[in-house]
């Protein structure tokens, strides 16, 4: 199987060097591709190179994390996009999740479990906290002007995931409780990310059109 | 303001003019003019007497004190004139039968019916030609019979005999004088006493009240001129006629106190009482009669009068005041006017053919009056809308006043409140993370320190930080949020431990009271029930589980661990027992129920939240 390449751009240098020590400690699966501790830099070496997995701080020095994610999604669509966070649910998690990232990655996770997570977003797997479900939730509340296309719009199975997960349920007891495998909870919350995307994509263009700067 | 006045003076000068117009007209006139008569008269009480006399003839100069009958005999020249011929009387009464030739050509009222009284009007008495003789030498005999009254005005003025087509102008001019102005005037005074009525219903000031006692009595006494039978016997509507004129005087001094200052009780009372004086001398002096009484009546109104123009001329001095002069003017007016008539009519008596100024000078002082109610009137007008205008302002001011002082208690509140928020969140890490910490480094400092325990220890403060923040989070009342997100904190922990969680949530509902104490509160007990199962209790399987029962949400945290005798629990000071009574401790914190019940096998930690 072909190995993980992995990208890494974070300006503390303590948890960079963890996070590399952690994706080096696996050599049989990862491979650590470059580093950065600016956005600036990150970018320009995204210009030309398309990692598996990119691992992104949202405090960068130079711009924010949102802006890194942006650019890598229309750089290499392919890649999936890691946010490095202490606690996975902070507000600005859900612009990340907009801009384009599918998963995140805990600042005080051992390098074990931190391996262990790269390998399971890039396998399809994508994690959310409660909290995050319960802002999503929220985010794809229907807007009744917004003439939005099905694409944009949560399932029937998707709301019902979102709003078990909000209340705790992992996604063992999701699958149960839904009749499906794991492994189609995992599908359906990164489509329930890539939704958000284009929601907030769509939303921009409405919210354009309502102030005049696009033609209707 | 101005305007308003200007308008009024306008409209007084044209109504003036009008006047002087009329009076004009009467002027300039050629006819034959009868003054000598022969007289049969007969006074009430007193032998007839027959004299030849000189008209104008005045009863009231002859005879003071009576009434009485009288027979006027005048001889008018034959005429051959194809033209209607006709008699002009300016002034003959009270009532009186004329006949020519000893044929009736003229009746005006009844003889000795003493209501009606036909002195108030010109007379015109068109003669037919049949009647008049025409031959030279022959004459025509004239005979007018008049029955009079005291103090009324009557007897016989001068007689002018001509052909219609000149001696009717002079008839229909003296006529107009008499009737259209004085109707002019009574509409007048009717039209300013209505408008300030109804001003005074609105506004209950007095000054308007006494304007519309002046309006009315002067409306009053000008109707008087415009009808020969009032509605009252005589002498009891001369009584009234005469008493208006008192009230007249008396309220326009009234007025004009008031105007310039203010009315003194002591005042008001000496006005009121010459107002009833004047009442009675009318009516003494027309009972009795004697006309005497009267003149007596009329000098007493003086002094008042006199009074005002004094008090006037002070308040012209004190300030500078435009009403105060312009009352002045027209008193000083009202004064030359009433003393001229007073001279020519009650003194020198020159008779019949002398009209009194003096109700024309009246209706000026009463337009001056209407103007100064205006003046007034838009003044108050204006000081309101001053007033209006000051007191929105000052209303601004206050609201923007009490605006500021809501933002100041507004920051204030906000600032304590923080200050609140930022002490417990203080006193959250230092109890929480704090605490944990010490532990930490209390481990480290022992000699030989156990790894595990240190890591376990280590990885608890970071849990503690972690809720920490979590709390930190809005949870907008959702409890099961709050549940869930603890969750995701421990599961790694059990999972590690090998401990299976089953998760049994229901729906709840919003706790409004649900603020980030009460949050941390309910993570640090199911956390620390967490971690005794951990530590403790050798459990496989932890349940937690949420429930609604009516008025009570039940989160229960159970296990099937080798369970804990409650009583040792308590009593001996391990880390266990420690561990139940911080979280009895924190139930109580937040009003909250903490039930505990243990045995092998099976051990339930109950919180129950009131909703």
């Amino acid at each position: 199987m072909r190995k993980i390449n992995v990208a890494i751009v974070e300006d503390m240098p303590e948890t960079l060097a963890r996070f590399a020590a952690a994706v080096t400690a696996k050599p049989k699966t990862l491979t650590l591709l470059y580093t950065a501790s600016t956005g600036a830099d990150m970018q320009q070496w995204l210009a030309l190179n398309a990692p598996d997995v990119l691992l992104v701080d949202l405090g960068l020095p130079d711009m924010s994390g949102i802006e890194v994610i942006r650019y890598c999604r229309q750089q290499s669509p392919i890649t999936d996009i890691m946010v490095i966070t202490l606690f996975g649910d902070e507000r600005n998690m859900l612009a990340a999740f907009e801009a384009g990232a599918t998963g995140y990655l805990l600042k005080d996770g051992s390098e074990k479990e931190i391996a262990l997570h790269i390998e399971q977003l890039h396998a399809g797997g994508s994690p959310m906290s409660p909290s995050i479900a319960r802002q999503l939730l929220k985010r794809f509340h229907p807007v009744p002007e917004l003439n939005t296309s099905s694409n944009t719009l949560l399932t029937a199975r998707e709301q019902t995931l979102l709003v078990h997960l909000s209340q705790g349920f992992s996604y063992q007891e999701l699958a149960s409780l839904t009749h499906i495998t794991v492994g189609t909870v995992n599908t359906h919350i990164k489509s329930i990310y890539r939704k958000l995307e284009v929601h907030s994509k769509t939303e921009a263009i409405f919210e354009a059109r309502q102030l005049g700067i696009l033609p209707h | 303001m101005k305007r308003v006045n200007w308008v009024f003076c306008l409209i007084s000068a044209c109504l003036l003019s009008f006047n002087v117009l009329l009076l004009q007209t009467a002027w300039g006139f050629e006819t034959i003019r009868i003054t000598s008569v022969h007289a049969q008269l007969s006074p009430s009480g007193l032998p007839t007497i027959n004299t030849p006399l000189e008209l104008p003839h005045r009863w009231d100069i002859a005879f003071p004190k009576t009434g009485g009958h009288a027979v006027y005999t005048a001889h008018l020249p034959a005429v051959k004139e194809s033209q209607l011929m006709g008699i002009f009387i300016a002034r003959l009464g009270n009532q009186a039968t004329i006949t020519l030739n000893e044929q009736l050509i003229a009746q005006l009222g009844e003889l000795d019916a003493a209501r009606s009284d036909y002195s108030k009007l010109p007379q015109w008495i068109t003669i037919p030609s049949a009647l008049l003789k025409s031959t030279a030498g022959s004459v025509n005999v004239l005979r007018i019979e008049i029955t009079t009254q005291s103090g009324r005005w009557g007897g016989l003025s001068t007689i002018e005999f001509g052909t219609q087509d000149k001696l009717k102008p002079r008839y229909d001019s003296n006529f107009r004088i008499r009737t259209v102005m004085n109707l002019v005037i009574f509409l007048s005074f009717l039209l300013m006493g209505g408008i300030v009525l109804s001003l005074w219903l609105m506004q209950r000031e007095s000054l308007y009240l006494i304007f519309v006692m002046a309006a009315g009595s002067g409306a009053f006494r000008t109707a008087d001129r415009l009808i020969t039978t009032p509605p009252l016997d005589w002498p009891l509507w001369g009584i009234l006629y005469s008493s208006s004129l008192g009230v007249l005087v008396l309220s326009l001094c009234a007025f004009s106190l008031k105007l310039i200052g203010r009315l003194t009780p002591y005042e008001k009372w000496v006005l009121w009482w010459q107002a009833a004086l004047t009442g009675i001398c009318a009516a003494l002096s027309l009972f009795i009669p004697n006309p005497a009484l009267w003149t007596v009546a009329l000098t007493a109104l003086m002094p008042s009068c006199v009074y005002t123009l004094w008090r006037i001329i002070q308040a012209c001095r004190v300030r500078h005041n435009h009403s105060a002069w312009l009352l002045m003017w027209v008193f000083v007016f009202l004064a030359l006017v009433g003393f001229r008539d007073f001279i020519a009519v009650r003194w020198l008596a020159s008779g019949m053919d002398t009209s009194s100024y003096f109700p024309h000078a009246m209706f000026v002082f009463v337009l001056v009056m209407a103007g100064l109610i205006v003046n007034r009137y838009s003044q108050h007008f204006q000081q309101a809308k001053k007033l209006t205008e000051h007191l929105s302002e000052e209303v601004r001011i206050k609201g923007e006043e009490i605006k500021l002082a809501y933002e100041v208690i507004n920051e204030q509140t906000r600032e304590n409140a923080i200050m609140i928020e930022r002490q417990r969140m203080m006193s959250d890490i230092h109890d929480g993370v704090g605490a944990q910490l010490v532990g930490l480094v209390n481990q480290t400092q022992k000699s030989a320190y156990n790894q595990a325990q240190v890591r376990e220890q280590a990885s608890a403060a970071l849990d503690e930080l972690r809720m920490a923040v979590d709390a930190l989070q809005p949870s907008e009342g959702d409890l099961l949020l709050v549940l869930a997100t603890l969750r995701y904190r421990l599961e790694p922990r059990l999972k590690a431990c090998g401990i299976v969680l089953v998760w049994q949530m229901q729906p709840l509902p919003s706790l409004a009271q649900l603020g980030s104490h009460q949050v941390i509160q309910i993570q640090r007990i199911v956390y620390q029930a967490v971690s005794n199962i951990i530590e403790h209790s050798q459990a496989t399987t932890v349940t937690i589980s949420a429930e609604i029962w009516a008025a009570e949400i039940a989160i229960s945290i159970r296990d099937n661990g080798v369970g804990f005798e409650m009583q040792a629990a308590h009593q001996n000071s391990s880390a266990r027992g420690i561990g139940l009574l911080s979280m009895a401790h924190r139930a109580k914190d937040i009003g909250a129920t903490l039930n505990i019940r243990s045995q092998a096998g099976d051990t339930q930690i109950e919180l129950v939240i009131k909703l």
